[in-house]
């Protein structure tokens, strides 16, 4: 029967085979957390960041690959996958691209407390000057709209 | 090349003219379709990365250790879901009871953890509104955590199910679509444990 076929790869017992995918996945996992421990985590960035990003596509491969019988089903399987995965992955490279433009937490202006907008806002309303509206360029847009 | 479990199709009108059936197609386009959605919460997250001007920041609330853990816990229930696929292709029902439950047990577990996780991030001032990446976190592990909690219904649905006469050798390819939607819950939180968690204390 083609069931039992199915079972029976290569010499290998399908529950064989899954155990020992299970055991490899869970060893990549302890070394994926290993590199934020001595001696891994005094390795340079770029190695970690590389080892991660091998160990972790590893993990992808095989739970696609065997524990979702991607490999050795049908192709069509694969292509509508592999279409969403490009889209997906796609839209991260796109976005982080476009959005890089714009400044790091170290040199982000922190906005004021909501009782300073208000006090702004009445003092803007009453036409007095604000002391501290020179120090940002993010103010004039605000006090644009306040008096707006 | 037929589909993994082709032969065990109970009802014939289930496989189109592609010669697959009509149900695994759907299930494959659902996933890829939810890769565009995981891709761009993912996204999302690392644009607002670091640029938090209030805190708590996520190495000060991280706990590796315990996120680790509850990798761990999904990676096995990934395991005996695949186990139970097996089983119920074989025709052995009570391993497949015993292996769903066991699915769902530790999908539940992985729940438990963030759901702890979440509490402990609340209390040391981590809401949706405190920061970006309080919005950014909350939004992609918890969209991710209600896939799981989903698959873990689906999973208790499929197991009273097998006691009505429900699920049977014939009707794996039930027990397969549930099953590939449990690995890409998965995988999906394979790709947010190294980007969210572990990158965040390396650059």
């Amino acid at each position: 029967m083609k069931h039992e076929e199915d079972n029976e790869v290569q010499g290998l017992s399908v529950v064989a085979r899954y155990t020992i995918t299970a055991f490899v996945l869970a060893v990549v996992t302890a070394i994926e957390v290993l590199v934020l421990y001595p001696p891994l985590a005094r390795a340079g960035d770029s190695f970690k960041i590389a080892l991660l990003a091998f160990l972790g596509i590893g993990k992808f491969v095989l739970v696609v690959g065997l524990f979702m019988h991607l490999w050795g089903d049908d192709p069509l399987f694969t292509g509508i996958f592999g279409l969403g995965m490009l889209i997906g992955v796609g839209t991260l490279v796109a976005l982080l691209a476009v959005m890089s433009v714009y400044p790091k937490r170290a040199d982000a202006v922190k906005p004021p407390p909501f009782r300073q907008i208000f006090e702004d806002r009445e003092k803007v309303r009453r036409g007095e000057a604000l002391p501290h509206a020179e120090k940002h360029s993010w103010n004039d847009a605000r006090l644009g709209a306040l008096s707006a | 090349m037929s589909a993994h479990g082709s032969h065990l199709i109970e009802n014939p009108h289930e496989i189109g003219t592609t010669g697959l059936p009509h149900r695994k197609i759907i299930m494959w386009l659902f996933l890829a379709s939810d890769c565009m959605f995981f891709g761009a919460l993912i996204s999302t997250y690392l644009i607002y990365r670091g640029r938090s001007i209030a805190g708590p920041t996520p190495e000060e609330i991280f706990d590796i250790p315990l996120t680790s853990a509850s990798s761990f816990v999904l990676l096995m229930s990934s395991y005996l879901m695949v186990l139970a696929l097996a089983s119920i292709e074989r025709g052995d029902l009570n391993k497949f009871r015993l292996q769903c439950l066991g699915t769902a047990f530790f999908g539940s577990i992985f729940l438990g953890f963030q759901v702890y996780e979440f509490s402990h991030f609340y209390h040391a001032g981590l809401t949706l509104q405190s920061s970006v990446f309080g919005s950014s976190f909350y939004v992609l592990t918890g969209t991710h955590g209600v896939h799981v909690a989903i698959g873990v219904l689906w999973l208790l649905a499929l197991f009273f199910y097998s006691f009505t006469g429900g699920v049977t050798q014939r009707r794996a390819l039930d027990v397969e679509i549930a099953g590939l939607y449990w690995h890409f819950v998965d995988i999906v939180w394979i790709v947010i444990f190294v980007v969210v968690y572990l990158l965040e204390y390396i650059i």
